[in-house]
């Protein structure tokens, strides 16, 4: 106080002004410590579970919504519509490593990754009152979403890094990539251990996180596509065995609002109208719906796979199939799964995609509109129509007709074919009320089995992003991929039945190193110990 | 009223001006400053300023709901929504600075000494609100769109800080020893702990040595001469705030049909991030010749960019957004030259003009980046650059080429090609490595982004009542990358440049310029040096003759000066850009800047 009093006595205001500097500058002894308020300090975070929670939840961005579409459109079933477009030159044959795709699903795979890593690497730190049932669940759930990831890495690229734990930038500019074998095993453990910690089933509020069960399909999976035959028949036995699951009724009606979560979901990507959206009817829809984009269509090489009502292939002279008219006399699912000429469309218009139709679907009439004639249905809701672009359909990432497939694919590999195989075979082909085909009986022999195992497959999952997989393990790609992309068959003005060419140039594939994707340039850039895939 | 001409590849901008609405954006600003100058004791002053500066932003869009549809083809363009999007932006702004100023002359020595603190201080609050379905186009207030869920806000709130404490002395001798020395400490929020704050000193001196005894002789024809040299650091501190700040970001999710709250990592926290800082030297001297008609000056410079602060790629196995990074060290070396003749009239009206010319040669190299890299970035149809070692920052980048293939046999003989079907006409990629596949390792530098050379000559000349200016610029070694349409030759369904026209190869026209073309495929068009046209120019800038009325002739009035003029801006160039209708004055890049104009001014300057 005498200080403040000598300042005043004197009216020394030089020093006055002096000190009010000096208080300005206290005032603000916080200039440079600027604390942002909208964004959470990482050192506030990690206190309580419910942070835990907060943070499991936000994993479950990285699940794929609308991306598992693209790649189907890289094998024989689907077409990657617009030639310009970066999946194009992964369907021709004429990419490198320096596609975006590859990085952008090497990227978002890692990203979900070091997601989880994050999580799995914080979640202890949690103090106070908790509740470790539930933690071991939040734990259960990071695990297998990071496992997730790292199947789909296993079957684009092979042995990647195996990254564990959160990495410092000099780490991540030295990591090696493992070997396949080290990958598989990852995943088999991790999901093992989280399937002991996840609960069989969740109530309303918390439906779509992962369950006990969505982690073992997931093993069942990975172990058919590490070719672990018998770890992946005995993964989806216990899930058949559970009874849990069924098949829905309604093929039909199995992508839309009215089947979410009904019980053949075993793991979904779930989606709010409006809130939390995806794009799939601007993405697949024909070009008449709502400028629908087509992105990705159906080929002739998928319609001809599905069998005719008899249970034939259509090759087969007693199939009733009539090549004037192919839509005709067919497996019910063909129908339910793609857009053909005739059928109603959202709008309530009828879809007409021959070249001569004169329709906004007609082929050539846009360089939107599909170029084989065909159009995906699947996912595709009239109740999409007014917003095609926020749509809240939740999107199937693994269902149980999957698991079925997976359990007859593994047991007929094994050479163990017995009644549950045929069953599991006769659920999906007879036990829908929509979809009738003529049951299997015993009389098939291995190799007749496989054939067949392989084309429910890919009819049945048409679209839903499991095909490419399918054909890399198999190694029927260099077989079904190369060569002309064709479409509908449809009577042109002279009258004769004319089968749509997709425009485009052959397809190749290189048996020597398409496979596999090569590792991201712009990764190995960044990172010298990455090493190619072989001849790429 | 309905545009035609509607596609589906995009929409006609005519109907977009006529038909989609509005944007309107209002920016206010509001400023002040309060100063005060206290002498306190003789040859002391102390100064400061105090000033805030608070901007307030706004904007709105709206989007129409609208049909419309092409009379000749019958196409539909669809709008069903309407939409506004209302953005507030308001930031505010304190600077305050504190100057102590000491000067004294004594005898020959000169002394001035500046001791200093300032410290600015910025807030922003952005807000932006989101509203659809209004009644009709007309109704635009944001409370009548949707109440559902349809609608959406979001936002953000920032702050920075800087705080420096500097000081300067000038010392100078009768004008003929000069010397400064200065110092820095700037602390910056963009970084923390021990990272914060910089020092940044400098020092230069002078010697005129035409002001010496000895000098003398000589001093008749070379009347002034000095010798200059300076040596210093700066700071730079431009990188996205909060770089350093380890947060998670709102990333919410939804269960069983409702929306749950979520937190995650979003971008890498460069808590080592700190100041790049670059260390100068220059050399240098000015000298004036023929009664200072003539005068040079020259300087020799080499500048060291430490810790230079870039936004470069993180490896995604990290799973994080990368973020900046103290990435290395870049050289800048050169010399700059400049001279200037002037004529001075000999009698009043008498013929006089005035030339200045300059060149500079700089030298661009990054000299490190602590062991990491190369950086490439960029596509095919947009620029490729990289940074790397040894090469100047952001080199284009791409497969060295070797002309066009004429002949099946040749391609065998040729080995590695681009695209397995290659055929005649497509393009001879080098095999730079020679591993028998042309892939991204056969990339080497094809270009440079920077001139090596840049230089212009400004001339001015009188005659009577006539003037004439003139200002030529120019650089060289400098390339630029064609990119977007002029790069594809129209293969992908686009439009193209007419220089195509007639000039590709085909069987009957193998001696084309540009390879054949195929459709939907890159092979012809890959990064390569093919894409890469040399950007050296020579433009006349500026142009102006003008002429003095001479204000005799029309008598006595209460005109001063009546000077009429005819001026033209851009109005030639020599560049082998020319014939791809670029301006080398534009970065590479697909060419959607706005043209330079060419501009014609007939103009009178009248003085009262």
């Amino acid at each position: 106080m005498n200080f403040y009093k000598y300042l005043c006595q004197k009216g020394n205001w030089i020093f006055s002004f002096g000190l009010f500097s000096l208080m300005l500058m206290g005032c603000d002894k916080n200039l440079l410590d600027a604390v942002p308020t909208d964004r959470l300090s990482e050192n506030i975070f990690w206190k309580s579970q419910a942070d835990a929670e907060l943070a499991v939840n936000a994993l479950y961005n990285d699940l794929d919504g609308a991306e598992i579409f693209y790649s189907d459109a890289l094998t024989d079933i689907a077409h990657v519509n617009q030639p310009f477009a970066v999946d194009a030159y992964i369907e021709l044959g004429t990419y490198d490593a320096s596609s975006s795709r590859l990085y952008n699903t090497w990227s978002s795979a890692y990203k979900g990754i070091g997601a989880a890593n994050y999580f799995l690497a914080n979640v202890g730190k949690i103090e106070g009152s908790r509740d470790e049932a539930l933690i071991a669940r939040f734990i259960g759930e990071a695990r297998v979403l990071r496992a997730y990831q790292y199947i789909k890495l296993a079957y684009l690229f092979g042995g990647v890094p195996l990254v564990k734990a959160p990495l410092t930038l000099e780490e991540g500019r030295a990591v090696q990539r493992a070997d396949l074998k080290e990958i598989y095993d990852f995943i088999d453990t991790e999901l093992e251990l989280a399937a002991a910690s996840l609960p069989e089933s969740y109530s309303s509020n918390d439906v779509g996180r992962i369950t006990r069960w969505a982690a073992l399909g997931l093993k069942a999976r990975s172990d058919l596509y590490a070719g672990r035959f018998e770890a992946a028949a005995k993964a989806a036995k216990t899930i058949i065995d559970s009874k849990r699951f069924e098949l829905y009724p309604l093929y039909a009606n199995l992508f839309t609002y009215a089947a979410e979560n009904n019980k053949e979901v075993l793991l979904d990507k779930q989606f709010l109208e409006n809130i939390y959206t995806q794009s799939v009817f601007n993405l697949l829809a024909p070009y008449s719906q709502q400028n629908g984009q087509s992105t990705y269509v159906p080929t002739k090489a998928l319609t001809d796979s599905y069998e005719t009502s008899s249970g034939l292939v259509i090759t087969d002279t007693n199939s009733g199939y009539d090549p004037k008219n192919p839509s005709k006399n067919r497996d019910p699912r063909l129908a339910f799964s793609i857009f053909l000429d005739g059928d109603p469309l959202p709008n309530g218009a009828i879809f007409h995609p021959a070249p001569n139709s004169g329709t906004a679907d007609a082929v050539g009439s846009t360089y939107i509109a599909s170029t084989t004639g065909f159009n995906i249905k699947k996912y595709i809701d009239k109740k999409d129509l007014a917003n095609p672009s926020k749509s809240g359909l939740n999107i199937m990432l693994l269902r149980y007709a999957e698991i079925l497939l997976t359990y007859a694919e593994a047991k007929i590999e094994l050479g163990e074919i017995d009644g549950s195989v045929y069953d599991a075979i006769n659920q999906i082909r007879n036990s829908r009320t929509d979809v009738k085909l003529p049951i299997i009986s015993n009389q098939v022999n291995q190799e007749q089995l496989r054939q067949l195992v392989r084309r429910e497959r890919t009819v049945e999952l048409a679209f839903e992003g499991l095909h490419l997989a399918d054909i890399r393990r198999w190694k029927t790609a260099e077989k079904v991929v190369p060569g002309k992309v064709y479409g509908i068959t449809y009577q042109n003005n002279n009258g004769e039945a004319v089968v749509v060419e997709a425009a485009s140039e052959s397809r190749v594939f290189d048996a020597k190193k398409h496979y596999l994707w090569p590792i991201p340039q712009r990764e190995i850039n960044l990172n010298p110990n990455l090493k190619q895939n072989p001849n790429w | 009223m309905v545009p035609t001409d509607l596609s589906t590849q995009g929409n006609n901008p005519l109907m977009l001006i006529e038909k989609s609405g509005f944007k309107k954006v209002n920016e206010n600003y509001l400023s002040s400053i309060v100063k005060t100058d206290i002498q306190l004791v003789k040859n002391l002053l102390f100064t400061s300023q105090f000033g805030v500066r608070v901007n307030f932003n706004n904007s709105k869009t709206f989007l129409n709901a609208f049909d419309n549809k092409d009379r000749n083809t019958g196409i539909v363009k669809s709008f069903p929504i309407n939409s506004l999007t209302e953005i507030r932006d308001n930031s505010s702004e304190y600077t305050w600075n504190n100057l102590l100023t000491y000067q004294l002359t004594t005898g020959p020595n000169h002394i001035k000494a500046l001791a200093g603190y300032s410290q600015i201080h910025n807030y922003q609050n952005y807000l932006t609100a989101y509203r659809e379905r209004f009644y009709n186009n007309d109704i635009t207030s944001i409370g009548q769109g949707a109440d559902d869920a349809t609608k959406n806000n979001s936002g953000y709130d920032v702050q920075y800080g800087l705080r420096s404490f500097f000081g300067r002395i000038n010392y100078d001798w009768k004008g003929k020893y000069l010397l400064e020395v200065n110092g820095r400490y700037d602390g910056s929020s963009r970084f923390t702990g021990d990272k914060q704050y910089g020092f940044f000193p400098s020092a230069s001196a002078g010697w005129l040595l035409s002001k010496e005894e000895f000098w003398k002789p000589i001093g008749n024809w070379l009347n002034e001469f000095k010798l200059r040299a300076s040596w210093g650091k700066t700071g730079n501190q431009s990188v996205d705030l909060y770089s350093y700040y380890s947060a998670l970001i709102a990333a919410g999710y939804d269960f069983g049909g409702k929306s749950v709250q979520g937190y995650r990592l979003d971008s890498y926290a460069n808590q080592q991030l700190g100041w790049e800082s670059t260390t100068q030297y220059d050399l240098g001297l000015d000298a004036a010749f023929l009664n200072n008609r003539l005068t040079f000056t020259l300087d020799y410079y080499n500048k060291v960019t430490d810790d230079i602060l870039l936004n470069l790629d993180i490896p995604a196995v990290l799973g994080l957004k990368p973020s900046p990074q103290n990435a290395g060290t870049v050289l800048n070396r050169g010399w700059e030259f400049s001279a200037n003749y002037q004529q001075r009239p000999s009698a009043p009206g008498a013929f006089a003009y005035q030339l200045n010319a300059n060149f500079s040669i700089n030298h661009n190299e990054v000299t490190d980046l602590k062991g990491t890299g190369p950086y490439i970035a960029g596509s095919d149809i947009d620029p490729r650059y990289i940074i790397a070692k040894g090469l100047p920052i952001n080199t284009l980048w791409g497969y060295k080429t070797d002309g066009i293939f004429q002949s099946p046999e040749e391609i065998k003989a040729y080995g590695a090609t681009y695209a397995t079907n290659t055929k005649p006409g497509d393009v001879k990629y080098v095999d730079l490595n020679g591993d028998g596949i042309i892939n991204a390792n056969d990339m080497a530098a094809i270009g440079n982004s920077f001139p090596r050379y840049t230089f212009g000559i400004n001339g001015s000349f009188n005659f009577k009542n006539f003037d004439l200016d003139l200002l030529f610029q120019g650089a060289a070694k400098v390339d630029t990358r064609l990119s977007g349409a002029l790069a594809e030759m129209g293969n992908q369904e686009g439009f193209t440049h007419e220089i195509f026209t007639d000039n590709y190869w085909t069987p009957t026209h193998t001696d084309a310029r540009f390879p054949r073309v195929v459709k939907y495929d890159l092979r012809n068009v890959a990064t390569s040096d093919r894409l890469v046209v040399n950007g050296s120019y020579l433009r006349l800038k500026n142009i102006q003759l003008g002429y003095t009325i001479p204000l005799n002739a029309i008598g006595k009035t209460a005109i001063n000066k009546l000077r009429v003029y005819l001026s033209a801006t851009n109005l030639w160039t020599i560049s082998k850009l020319n014939e791809w209708n670029l301006d080398p004055e534009a970065e590479s890049g697909r060419a959607v800047y706005y043209p330079q104009t060419g501009l014609y001014t007939l103009g009178v300057n009248l003085t009262l």
